[in-house]
């Protein structure tokens, strides 16, 4: 392989993981009948905490898991909102991510003031995040189609009702759900930091968690077809990167559509295959 | 209830606070469209703002404002207050200030960009386009496969004016000289900036520039792990962000500019105009990192120099965007 | 008892919002009471102040009052934001491209009329996107909110683009495409009229009417409803286009009565807002009319906070969302059971 084409794959590898990490999370969570649109956040959550934490220690593995609990947390927020207290998820997640947004913004001004600006975080290397990303959508995969509790998650986000009559524990599943999806988006996070980029930036995730959010449904709820789709929009943006180099104008405004645009094609087209989980985003009360 | 009745006490206690204590001090407002911390456009009006206060002892107010509505909000709110002085930082300030200058005369309106002028109503035009002229020249001079690249976030005639220059500049030096221009379409997306800039370099540029802001880190990070690139840093110094690679920066000091504008209106010699500063005020400067010059043949230098005293002697005009 | 819980519950939420607002402003370092001064004189202080707060509860009111309706009927349109944007992309066309010439008496009309049009049209495809397809609307309204965003960041830098091609942004109206002033204010457009009957005008339609009756009964049981012969595809459209209309119509309102163009960052997350204000009214029509004030006062203040005392931006940002937070999730309307 010569060093373009290497150079070409990294850039792919680079632009597709958090997408992919995300929408892990996501599929876990809406296949157990939570749709979480607060994922942007909880990555530009994720992002500060694992930067804080690497810069701090010094250990990129401290550092991911920083993430990822930062992740966790804020999905527990979103979770003690929309399943204890019942509230409307699209209101929570939306103002989860204008919270991340203030969180984040806030909390960096005091623990990075301008003189600090320039600390970079730990690289654990390109090769740990692959790996892990491989190894979670090989896990999420075999865990949903697999194993006895992944169909019972799927039973939750198909039938609550009927799922919770016949034992499950129907809430319980979806507070795991939810935490599991924070913790992937804290880890797309903190990717974003200790690998894409190495330091931290207010809004730096500029909309990656709402493309992993079209990517689970153009995926068809199904993981390799998503980490397809996170390849194919990945490749998208590196051509268009080139191509501008190339001296070649480009609509970038239409392209930034894409993501968007193909996802709501596929939903028409294919609408039968792409069936999201009858139960999403509707409360469960279980009666007692 | 009762728990009502207290919070209604408690705010109607802070309104009566809030009320109290107008000092006389001179008083100046900005406005910025987004976050001050964004290590560029923004944050050097917040150190200007500073700056202000710092040396005429003014009292200050800042606000982001994203909307139009929240923009003539903030414009309205300050002038309404007696502030003697609002600046709003970019082009989109200029119909909200002349529309709410002429409900306030007494407050002076400066946006940073623009053209709009109304008699308290100024544009501050900062000539980044002189800097990367001379920028664009050199880069072309020393590249080896004459292949220059601009890297910027959002296609706004501010930005595209200054690689317009830089494209100018380097066509002066070296005619046959390739310059691709790339937008990433964000000021923030940090890993969108690599991309673009790891994309131009895997093309054969070894030159870059940049119009970003927050995402101008991942413009320096691709700078940093490419063999045989140079860069050049815009609006602020960022010689120090990739030392081995970043040949000068093309600098703004917008706090410089904003404290003489604040000079000027508080001493009540304002003259509204279009307020423009160059290389020649000092306000422009090309800044270069000392520990690279060596790599600058002698007499392309000697060549950048004279560019830059011809352009403060008004004998060479560099093209800009007309906005 | 029932009644009077309806409303003491969107109260204490908001109570407790504040309360929490206050804690956290502590926490940070702030003087709460001042900072809560600068948000309370910045909504309501004085009449610039009170102008503001109207301004923004115009949309926040008409798309508030669309998600109202749609929820109640049972359909769950997240799209006013881009309903929104797509109302105000189509006024702009209309009044910079394709009709500035139209005779004055026209332009205004079909202008605003336009934009409720377009923003049907986006709710349309929701729509049928549910109904032909069977993709819930949830999910296409979220895609289509970015879609419309993307199309007037589009729109701005190329086709509706100033003809002096300077900046992103449209060409001015031309002034019989701009919306009147209400006499003695000074910024208030003559929308607000408009925006502030329809409450009135939903409720009675709502509970009052045959189509009302049709549309709620879907919301409560629509297998219930099918049995009395009522088509409840035939509501879910019929809601989708009122309720984008609605959502098109602040759009249109918006370019043509406050900002005079069409620009990318015109809305301030209204369409979002607004879910917030259709929950906190319980999705009753007229509740509308005072949540939609509220979240136009908590936006108008935070500006405040900012100016007056000294908060930062984004500090502010997370007081707001926190607002959102708390005031939507403890009013609790209730949703499908």
């Amino acid at each position: 392989m010569d060093a373009g084409t290497l150079a070409l794959l990294l850039s792919l590898l680079r632009l597709t993981t958090p997408l992919c990490i995300a929408a892990m999370g996501e599929l876990v969570a809406e296949r157990a009948g939570v749709l979480n649109i607060g994922i942007e956040g909880m990555m530009l959550v994720g992002a500060l905490v694992a930067f804080a934490v690497g810069v701090s220690t010094g250990s990129g593995l401290l550092a991911v898991l920083g993430g990822i609990s930062a992740g966790a947390a804020l999905a527990a927020l979103f979770a003690a909102f929309v399943l204890w207290r019942g509230a409307d998820p699209i209101v929570c997640g939306a103002a989860l991510n204008l919270f991340a947004l203030g969180a984040t913004g806030t909390f960096y001004r005091v623990l990075f003031p301008p003189e600090l600006a320039h600390a970079t975080a730990p690289q654990p290397g390109a090769l740990v995040f692959v790996v892990l990303t491989g190894l979670l959508v090989l896990g999420v995969g075999l865990f949903l189609a697999r194993t006895r509790l992944g169909l019972a998650l799927r039973a939750v986000g198909e039938r609550a009702d009927a799922a919770h009559a016949q034992g499950v524990r129907v809430l319980r599943i979806r507070w795991a759900a939810t935490l599991f999806g924070g913790a992937c988006a804290g880890l797309a996070g903190a990717t974003l930091v200790l690998w894409i980029a190495d330091t931290f930036v207010e809004g730096m995730t500029s909309g990656r968690g709402f493309i992993a959010l079209a990517l689970v449904l153009f995926g068809g709820y199904r993981p390799l077809r998503i980490v397809a789709g996170a390849l194919l929009f990945g490749a998208a943006s590196a051509l268009q990167f080139r191509l501008q180099a190339r001296g070649l104008e480009i609509p970038y405004g239409l392209l930034l559509m894409t993501p968007y645009l193909l996802t709501l094609a596929v939903l028409a087209l294919f609408a039968s295959r792409v069936r999201p989980p009858a139960d999403l985003a509707r409360p469960f009360r279980p009666r007692v | 209830m009762r728990f009502l009745c207290m919070l209604l006490a408690l705010v109607c206690l802070a309104c009566e606070r809030s009320q109290d204590a107008q000092p006389e001090a001179f008083q100046v407002g900005l406005l910025t469209p987004g976050s001050i911390r964004d290590a560029g456009w923004n944050q050097s009006a917040y150190e200007g703002l500073l700056r202000v206060r710092e040396e005429l002892g003014a009292e200050i107010a800042h606000q982001v404002t994203r909307t139009p509505q929240q923009v003539e909000e903030g414009f309205r709110d300050l002038a309404a207050r007696g502030f003697e002085l609002v600046f709003g930082h970019g082009f989109e300030f200029q119909d909200a200030a002349a529309k709410v200058g002429r409900e306030y005369p007494d407050t002076v309106f400066i946006t940073t960009s623009g053209s709009t002028v109304r008699p308290n109503v100024s544009p501050i035009v900062f000539e980044l386009e002189q800097a990367t002229y001379v920028l664009g020249y050199v880069g072309a001079s020393i590249s080896r496969r004459a292949r220059l690249a601009a890297v910027g976030g959002v296609k706004v005639p501010s930005v595209a004016s200054t690689f317009m220059a830089f494209e100018a500049g380097a066509r002066a030096a070296r005619s046959t000289v390739r310059v691709s221009v790339s937008y990433i379409g964000s000021w923030t997306d940090v890993s969108a900036a690599r991309e673009a800039t790891l994309a131009a370099i895997a093309e054969g540029v070894d030159v870059l520039i940049h119009n970003l802001n927050e995402a101008a880190h991942g413009f320096f990070q691709a700078v940093r792990e490419s063999e045989g690139v140079l860069a050049f840093g815009a609006n602020r110094n960022q010689n120090a962000l990739a030392p081995e690679h970043v040949l000068a920066s093309a600098t703004i000091d917008i706090p410089q500019a904003l404290l003489l504008v604040a000079r000027e209106v508080e001493s009540g010699s304002f003259q509204p105009r279009s307020i423009r500063f160059g290389l020649r005020d000092g306000v422009i400067q090309i800044e270069w990192n000392e520990g690279l010059l060596a790599r600058v043949p002698a007499d392309v230098k000697r060549e950048a120099d004279a560019l830059v005293t011809r352009i403060k002697e008004g004998a060479l005009e560099v093209p800009r965007a007309g906005f | 008892m029932r009644g009077w819980r309806s409303v003491l519950a969107p109260l204490g939420a908001i109570g407790i919002a504040l309360v929490a607002l206050g804690l956290l402003l502590l926490l940070l370092g702030a003087d709460p009471l001042r900072a809560l001064g600068a948000l309370m004189g910045g909504a309501f202080g004085d009449r610039n102040a009170l102008e503001n707060t109207l301004l923004r509860m115009c949309p926040l009111l008409l798309v508030g009052l669309g998600v109202a309706l749609a929820f109640r009927c049972g359909v769950w349109n997240i799209g006013g934001e881009g309903q929104l944007y797509l109302g105000a992309l189509a006024a702009s066309a209309l009044a910079t491209r394709v009709l500035p010439d139209a005779p004055a008496l026209l332009l205004l009309p079909l202008v605003v009329l336009g934009g409720a049009l377009a923003g049907a049209l986006w709710g349309g495809i929701a729509a049928a996107l549910r109904v032909g397809r069977g993709v819930s609307e949830v999910l296409s309204t979220i895609l289509l909110n970015f879609v419309a965003l993307l199309l007037v960041a589009y729109a701005v830098h190329g086709p509706l683009q100033e003809a002096s091609g300077a900046y992103p942004q449209s060409d001015l109206f031309p002034l019989a495409a701009q919306l009147g002033l209400l006499p003695g204010t000074g910024r208030v457009h003559s929308g607000l009229v408009l925006a502030l009957l329809l409450p009135a005008a939903l409720w009675f339609g709502l509970f009052r009417t045959a189509a009302g009756l049709r549309l709620r009964a879907v919301g409560l049981a629509p297998e219930a409803a099918r049995y009395a012969g009522i088509r409840p595809e035939r509501e879910l459209v019929r809601v989708l286009l009122i309720s984008g209309g609605l959502a098109g119509l602040a759009g249109a309102l918006e370019v043509s009565g406050v900002t005079g163009r069409l620009f990318e960052n015109l809305s301030s997350g209204y369409g979002f807002t607004a879910i917030a204000v259709a929950l906190l009214a319980r999705l009753h029509p007229l509740g509308v009319l005072p949540a939609a004030a509220f979240f136009a006062a908590l936006s108008t203040g935070s500006g405040a906070m900012q100016r007056v005392a000294a908060v930062p931006a984004v500090t502010v940002q997370l007081l707001e969302a926190l607002v959102i937070l708390i005031s939507a999730s403890f009013a609790l309307p209730r949703r499908t059971d």
